[in-house]
């Protein structure tokens, strides 16, 4: 949450380039180097003694590459699979500078943490929820630590085949292992549940039906009442609302409170805000700080419709206040946002944006617009294409916080809701990264971008898909406000008409992702995330030809997770992540300027893989005004 | 500055069959969506959604020769959005309560809809004012139905005799009739308000206010 505030004042604003010693470096790579040298110019601490490493070295396949001193690469992963991987070591010595304190820490918690060994007696993720248990210890550095005391004191094999996986270091392990499981099960994941029927003749087939789900969400109110659930109703649901409340709320007494575990391939996360518990169960392999990011989304989209201090008023008047009735009707919302990360967002992965690609003259035209037919009363003003920001104006001291755009665009693209009535659309809204105690009004105004007619605004057929939607925003505080940014909306539409802009955006639209081989040609990359960190938001070729269809896009997606999650563990410093699997190939890198993560197909070596992670860098350089928004109309 | 009077005058004159702002209320899942896509686009979709703030559609239609652009304005039936009401309320031409036949809930609480209207809105001469009843989901069968015809024209009669129709948004039954009532009676109110407003004294005031509005 730190992390997204401290970033909202970027969102718009130009990137401090200067801050990037390594953007300068490789700015005319050769196409032979390898982005793995990064870590050369970072002198490499002293490694901590790994003695558990060793009995598995004879599994590595890029033995050859060991060689290089600099890589300081390790298999770890031959427990479980014969994939082997290869990691950045650089950052490894900051483990041995763990200060007393911690050490303290992790003590006090270690008594409470016992409790729980008899249960997880073979490896598996259990082990990853064992730091969980700990609230003070959930970085990686802590729980790493903590359960190399365990094994010097009491080596069993159990405990080492934790220690191991604790590493969490193998980013194909969760998008692999569960592949068929997953692959059968997401088909159906999205479907109706149904409602018990009066006789509850059918309530066990609904059950079996609900486990069957890869991901629940469930929110509960402080007191236990049921407030969301993705999947099923109240009656089926009750009793593991119950169950949930009765954990929670033990460890909530203990002053301890639960922050997550797993079980077998399912991961629990919980959240606790104010007088809302958020839980997510998810068998898709995401990482706990994943998860509760996406918790983190949904308690923001209650907030959205209540704002906080009327929640919390609700609360403190009556604590078994019943939150599902202010909230009627937001449940397609969150529905919305729970189905986005189930199907894979890349968007709330890097808590970015995504952007349409413009030339700087058009971006500049279209800003310039914004700025001329501006309303005495606007505060944000949007232009988005199928999810993709086109232009934004804003004022000079308020960014955007990219969470609440991410609650904008799940409501006008996914819910549905907004394009139903089919007219222009006026909606109360908080948006909490802005201020989370009031209301904004917000203006949409959608059109169809697949007609030819340019001439007027007319609106869109209801039925045309999401992806040629062109949406126009416009944020006020006012709340009388329709009619004024209403006129807005007809002048700048008649100027973007006039100047030619529309077209320019139309054409954008139609055209959609470029491949990788159009990016780059003849790349072996399949897909690839780039992440501009000055400028909060983030970039990607077309799904396509590679991952077409769900299946192949969420195992993309958590390909994408368990890189992200391998280079932000808070104790990772690692620069770059190498992964070889048996159908693929892929690296994250990250500056303090970008993240970039690739994929390629299965047998591609490391060097054609970071030549063609460099021709990517390269890439973005030349196209940075045209794939981000860099300022945006500011007033 | 006289010469700047007579040109927004103009301006206000043109403005005038431009709106004929209309409000549909009612509880949420009553149809007030549907029956609107209907009427406009004539089209309906099974699945519900619920409306989110207020959905705003321009459709033209032809009363007596005359072609007027009525300005009809969904709102969302949960609680939460009747702050956003009042922005709507007022100005209303006409408005347009519906309910469920086969919920008696959504029937009960039309009373509190229309008072709550009244109340808002505070229309000139609240006896008055133009409101049309709408049952919808008549193709719903008939042993689900809660509400009888019977009953609701009693309720219609009770207030003032306000015209009832008894629609369904799915099968386009009554809409089109429905909202030619609903248009006829707008555009009557609407004229009589032009009439009202017709002083000179409140035109100089409203042009200052709305220079002073443009100044910056």
């Amino acid at each position: 949450m730190s992390d997204q505030g401290a970033n909202a004042s970027h969102v718009v604003s130009p990137p401090d380039r200067e801050r990037d010693p390594g953007f300068h470096e490789h700015g005319e790579p050769s196409p032979s180097r390898d982005p793995l040298e990064t870590s050369q110019e970072l002198p490499p601490p002293p490694l901590p003694p790994r003695p558990r490493l060793e009995g598995h070295a004879g599994s590595l396949r890029l033995s050859k590459r060991m060689s290089r001193p600099q890589l300081l690469s390790k298999p770890t992963t031959a427990l479980s699979l014969a994939d082997v991987h290869t990691q950045s070591r650089a950052d490894a010595g900051s483990q041995q500078t763990s200060p007393t304190s911690r050490t303290v820490s992790r003590k006090q918690s270690f008594t409470h943490f016992g409790r729980f060994l008899g249960t997880s007696e073979s490896g598996g993720d259990d082990s990853a929820s064992l730091k969980s248990y700990a609230p003070t210890l959930d970085a990686r550095l802590d729980g790493e630590s903590m359960l190399g005391d365990v094994a010097e004191e009491d080596a069993t094999p159990a405990w080492r085949a934790l220690s191991a996986q604790i590493e969490r270091d193998d980013p194909f392990e969760g998008a692999l292992i569960e592949d068929d499981f997953i692959s059968s099960h997401l088909q159906h994941e999205f479907d109706d549940l149904g409602s018990v029927q009066r006789d509850g003749s059918n309530e066990e087939e609904l059950l079996d039906v609900w486990k069957a789900k890869l991901k629940h969400f469930f929110i509960l109110s402080a007191s236990g009442k049921p407030i969301y659930s993705r999947h099923g109703d109240d009656q089926l649901i009750s009793h593991y609302i119950g169950v949930a409340q009765t954990v929670i709320s033990f460890y909530q007494g203990a002053k301890d409170p639960l922050k997550g575990f797993t079980a077998g391939d399912v991961r629990f996360v919980m959240l606790s805000k104010g007088p809302l518990n958020l839980v997510a169960i998810s068998r898709l392999g995401e990482s706990e700080s994943q998860l509760r990011t996406q918790l983190e989304s949904l308690y923001m989209q209650i907030l959205s419709t209540l704002t906080l201090p009327s929640m919390e008023k609700m609360f403190a008047n009556r604590p078994s206040t019943d939150l599902r009735r202010p909230l009627q009707g937001t449940e397609q919302l969150l529905d919305g946002l729970a189905d986005g990360f189930t199907r894979g967002s890349p968007s709330t992965l890097l808590s970015a944006l995504e952007c349409l690609r413009l030339r700087k003259t058009h971006r500049t035209a279209i800003n310039d617009t914004l700025l001329k037919v501006r309303s005495p009363n606007l505060l944000y003003g949007l232009i988005v294409a199928a999810g993709r920001l086109v232009s934004v104006v804003r004022p000079k001291k308020h960014s955007l916080h990219p969470g609440d755009l991410h609650l904008i665009f799940n409501m006008l693209f996914e819910a549905g809701s907004v394009k139903a009535g089919g007219g222009e659309n006026w909606i109360p809204l908080c948006l909490p990264g802005f201020n989370n105690s009031g209301y904004l009004y917000m203006y949409v105004s959608f059109f169809s971008t697949n007609t030819n007619n340019t001439g007027d605004g007319t609106e869109r057929p209801s039925s045309s898909g999401k992806d040629d939607e062109l949406a126009i925003v416009l944020i006020s505080a006012n709340k009388e406000g329709f009619f004024e940014l209403r006129k807005m909306r007809d002048d700048l539409v008649a100027q973007l008409e006039k100047n030619g802009s529309m077209s320019v955006i139309k054409t954008a639209i139609r055209k959609g992702h470029a491949t990788c081989t159009d990016i780059v040609p003849g790349t072996v990359l399949r897909h690839f995330l780039y992440k501009s960190r000055g400028n909060v938001q983030f970039t990607m070729p077309s799904f396509e030809p590679h991952f077409q269809g769900m299946v192949a896009r969420r195992r993309l997606m958590s390909l994408y997770a368990n890189l992200h999650e391998s280079i932000h563990t808070r104790t990772a410093h690692l620069k770059v992540q190498h992964c070889v699997a048996k159908d693929a190939t892929a690296l994250a890198w990250e500056t303090p300027l970008f993240e970039l993560y690739c994929v390629a197909g299965p047998q591609v070596t490391r060097t054609a893989l970071a030549q063609g992670a460099n021709r990517i860098v390269q890439w973005i350089r030349r196209e940075e005004e045209r794939v981000f928004i860099i300022g945006g109309a500011v007033f | 500055m006289s010469s700047r009077k007579k040109t927004l005058l103009k301006v206000n004159l043109q403005h005038q069959p431009d709106g004929v702002p209309v409000i549909i209320l009612g509880d949420s899942g009553v149809g007030k969506t549907s029956l609107m896509n209907q009427y406009v686009n004539k089209k309906f979709s099974a699945s519900y959604k619920a409306t989110i703030g207020a959905d705003f559609l321009t459709k033209e239609v032809l009363v007596d020769d005359r072609l007027v652009t009525m300005q009809l304005w969904d709102t969302a039936g949960q609680e939460r959005f009747q702050s956003l009401g009042v922005a709507f309320y007022r100005g209303a031409d006409c408005c347009v309560l519906v309910y469920d036949v086969n919920n008696s809930k959504s029937f009960d609480t039309l009373d509190s809809w229309r008072d709550e209207f009244l109340i808002q809105a505070s229309p000139m001469d609240p006896e008055s004012f133009p409101f049309v009843v709408l049952g919808n989901k008549i193709d719903v069968e008939e042993n689900r139905r809660m509400i009888s015809s019977k009953r609701a024209m009693t309720f219609c009669q009770s207030k003032g005799g306000i015209p009832y129709f008894e629609t369904s948004a799915k099968e386009a039954v009554n809409v089109e009739q429905a909202f030619e009532v609903i248009a006829r009676n707008a555009l009557a109110q609407e004229e009589s308000q032009d009439f009202n407003s017709d002083f000179p004294e409140t035109i100089p005031i409203h042009l200052d206010s709305e220079r002073d509005g443009c100044a910056c």
